[in-house]
C-alpha cells in the first residue's frame, strides 16, 4: 500500500487546531440543517446515517460554523500520493513576467462597490448568471474562469443575469486551458485576450461534459482585452489578499479563485466554511470557483460553485477568507465593451446640472484611440469647453449627434464632467476626464427596450 | 498478531457499459488481512466513490476511506477513492460501489457502479 505523504492524523490534527481557534474567537456552531437534507437523509444508507452523526459529533464539538448534509464521505479526508507539484520554477516566472510585460490597465469605470464597504454581493448588481453544472469533467477551470466574464460582462454591457449564458464547452475544447482531468485559469485568459478569441454561446455550443475536438464557430462579440491577478504580490502560485481581492470585485465584478476541495467542502449544506486554515506559505488547490462577494460580519466571501444547484446553499457558500486556500490564482478578466449604435436620432439636451462650477473639461478635438470601435469615434469641445458634440459609428460615414452641455462633476475619482444625450430610444450619459494626452471616457447608454443598461468605457486620443 | 496488508488497484474499465451492468471484481484474501480498493475520481467535480451496500460486517469491516490526490500540477485534476478493509473471518461477501455526488437529488440512471466478491481464506 502506497503510504500518503500527509497524513489523516495530521490533516485532522490542523482542523482541530483551526477549530479551536474558531472556538476561542466566540463563533457559535449549530447550524441548521436544511430540511431538504433532512428529508434526503432520511433515505440515506445506515452507514452514511453513522459517518453524518460522526462528522456532525466533530462539528459541534469544535463549534465549527457551518453544516453537513447526505453524504457517504463524511470521514473522508484528501490525501495526495506524492505531494502536488504545482508550477515549476520556470513556468510561474513565465506567467508572473507576462502579467508584468502585460501591463494591463485597471478599469476606471463607474464602481459598483468600495473595498471599504462591510460586505458585498454582485447578485444584487444583476451581475451574476445563474449556478452551472460541470458534471462529472474536471473542467471546473472553464466554468471559473467563464463564469468571471459573464460578470464583468454584465458590468461592462449591462443585460439580463439570466439571459448570458456563453459556452464552457468551446472554453474546455478550444482554449488549451485543460482537459477533463483539470486545468489552468491562466492558460484561459491568454488564449482569449492575446489570441483575440471570441466565445459563442451555450445554445451554440453546448457543454457535453467532456473534453471532444474543438469545433470551428464563428467569431462573436464576447471577447476579453485584459486580464490579471488580484494581488500582483502575491504572484499566480499564491494567496491574495482579502483587500486586494475585493478592489478587484469592485473593478471587474468577480474573480476567479482557485480553492482546495476536501470531503468537509464536498458536504457542505448551509453556515460558514471551515474546512483548514490556509497554507499561505505553500498553498495547493484542486478546484476553481468564482468569488461575488464578501461579509466581515461572517469573515467570509461568497461563492459560486459549478457543482449544481443541490450543492451548498442553491448552488452557493459561504466560506472564511483564510479557509481551504481560498483566493489562491485569484484573476479578474474585463470583456471588451460591445455596443451597437443605431443610427442616433436627434440629439436633445435636458442640460442637468451636476455641481457646476469645477474645472473646465477641454478645449481640443480627440478621437476614440480604438478606430475599430462600434461605439463613440470623436468628442469636440465647443464654447471654450462649456459644450460638445459628438459623432457615433454609422456606415458609410460616422452619424452626427450634435451638441450638449458639458457639466462637471464632483465627488466622482474617476471622471470630471459629463454630458447627456436623450436620443429618444436610448438616453446616454457620456462621463470623461482628461489625462495628458489621452482622456478617459466611459458612457452608460439606457435604452428603452431589451437591450437594458449597457456600458462602454473607452479611451480617446487627441485629434 | 501479523497483519498482511495486500495492495489491489483496480480500475473501472467499463465505464460506458450501456446495460448498466457494474464490474465485476474477485478479490481474495486471508482472515486477518487488510485489503484496499482504489477506484479513480475526482472530488473536485463533487462526486466520490460510495460504499453502497456494506458487508456483513461479520465478514469485512471498513477500516477507513481517504481520497488520494494526483500530483497534476493543475486545478480539477482527478485522483482515486481509497477503501482500506480488513478481513474478518473465513467465508465470501459483496461490496458494492456507486460513483455519485452526495448532495444530487437523483442518482442518475447511468451512474457508474463497481462490483467486488471477496473470498476470505
Amino acid at each position: 500500500m502506497k503510504t500518503p505523504n500527509v497524513s489523516t492524523f495530521s490533516i485532522l490534527k490542523t482542523l482541530s487546531f483551526f477549530a479551536l481557534l474558531l472556538s476561542a474567537c466566540g463563533i457559535q456552531a449549530q447550524v441548521q440543517v436544511p430540511q431538504i437534507y433532512i428529508n434526503r437523509e432520511i433515505q440515506a444508507p445506515q452507514n452514511i446515517k453513522i459517518e453524518l452523526q460522526q462528522q456532525r459529533q466533530f462539528i459541534n464539538n469544535q463549534k465549527l460554523p457551518f453544516a453537513v448534509g447526505f453524504t457517504s464521505v463524511s470521514g473522508k479526508q484528501i490525501q495526495q500520493i506524492t505531494g502536488e507539484r504545482e508550477l515549476s520554477p520556470q513556468q510561474l516566472q513565465a506567467v508572473n513576467n507576462y502579467l508584468r510585460v502585460k501591463q494591463f490597465t485597471i478599469d476606471p469605470g463607474v464602481l459598483a462597490c468600495n473595498a471599504g464597504m462591510a460586505a458585498y454581493d454582485a447578485r444584487s448588481k444583476g451581475h451574476v448568471t445563474p449556478v452551472r453544472d460541470q458534471g462529472g469533467c474536471g473542467s471546473c477551470w472553464a466554468f471559473g474562469t467563464l463564469a468571471a466574464y459573464e460578470t464583468n460582462y454584465l458590468k461592462v454591457n449591462g443585460g439580463a443575469a439570466n439571459a448570458l449564458n456563453l459556452s464552457e464547452q468551446q472554453i474546455l475544447s478550444c482554449s488549451g486551458g485543460g482537459d477533463c482531468g483539470g486545468g489552468m485559469s491562466n492558460l484561459v485568459y491568454q488564449w482569449w485576450v492575446d489570441g483575440n478569441n471570441s466565445v459563442v454561446t451555450e445554445a451554440t455550443y453546448p457543454y457535453s461534459s467532456s473534453a471532444t475536438a474543438c469545433q470551428p464557430k464563428p467569431a462573436t462579440n464576447y471577447k476579453a482585452e485584459a486580464w490579471g491577478l488580484a494581488d500582483p504580490a502575491a504572484t499566480y502560485a499564491g494567496i491574495a489578499s482579502v483587500a486586494k481581492i475585493k478592489e478587484a470585485i469592485c473593478k471587474y465584478g468577480s474573480v476567479a479563485s482557485s480553492v482546495m476541495v476536501d470531503g468537509l467542502f464536498q458536504n457542505y449544506v448551509a453556515g460558514v466554511f471551515v474546512g483548514f486554515n490556509s497554507n499561505y506559505g505553500a498553498p495547493s488547490s484542486n478546484h476553481v470557483v468564482q468569488i461575488i462577494g464578501w461579509d466581515d460580519a461572517k469573515g467570509a466571501w461568497l461563492i459560486k460553485n459549478s457543482w449544481g444547484t443541490d450543492w451548498g446553499m442553491g448552488g452557493l457558500m459561504w466560506i472564511k477568507y483564510n479557509a481551504n486556500n481560498i483566493g489562491r490564482r485569484a484573476v479578474w478578466v474585463k470583456a471588451k465593451a460591445q455596443l451597437v449604435l443605431v443610427n442616433p436620432g436627434i440629439v436633445v439636451n435636458p442640460g442637468i446640472a451636476v455641481n457646476p462650477g469645477v474645472i473646465a473639461a477641454a478645449t481640443d478635438n480627440w478621437v476614440n484611440a480604438d478606430p475599430n470601435t462600434s461605439s463613440l469615434t470623436k468628442i469636440n469641445f465647443l464654447d471654450a469647453g462649456a459644450n460638445l458634440n459628438t459623432w457615433g459609428k454609422c456606415s458609410p460615414q460616422d452619424c452626427d449627434w450634435g451638441k450638449a452641455k458639458v457639466d462637471p462633476l464632483v465627488g466622482n475619482p474617476n471622471y470630471t464632467h459629463c454630458a447627456i444625450y436623450n436620443q429618444g430610444f436610448v438616453l446616454r450619459t457620456i462621463y470623461f476626464k482628461k489625462v495628458g494626452t489621452t482622456m478617459n471616457v466611459f458612457m452608460v447608454s439606457k435604452f428603452n427596450d431589451a437591450r437594458g443598461t449597457q456600458n462602454s468605457a473607452m479611451t480617446f486620443k487627441k485629434n | 498478531m501479523k497483519i498482511w496488508l495486500i495492495s489491489l488497484l483496480i480500475l473501472a474499465q467499463c465505464q460506458t457499459d450501456p446495460d448498466m451492468i457494474p464490474e465485476q471484481h474477485t478479490i481474495r484474501a486471508k482472515a486477518g488481512e487488510k485489503f484496499e480498493i482504489k477506484l479513480p475520481g475526482s472530488i473536485a467535480t463533487g462526486y466520490s466513490w460510495t460504499l453502497v451496500s456494506p458487508a456483513d460486517s461479520q465478514y469485512v469491516h471498513l477500516e477507513s476511506q481517504v481520497y488520494e490526490e494526483s500530483d497534476k500540477k493543475v486545478d480539477g485534476k482527478s485522483g482515486m477513492d481509497v477503501f482500506v478493509f480488513k478481513a474478518l473471518k473465513q467465508g465470501k461477501t459483496t461490496l458494492d460501489f456507486i460513483y455519485r455526488r452526495p448532495f444530487d437529488k437523483q442518482i442518475p440512471a447511468d451512474a457508474k457502479r463497481e462490483n467486488y466478491t471477496v473470498h476470505i481464506d
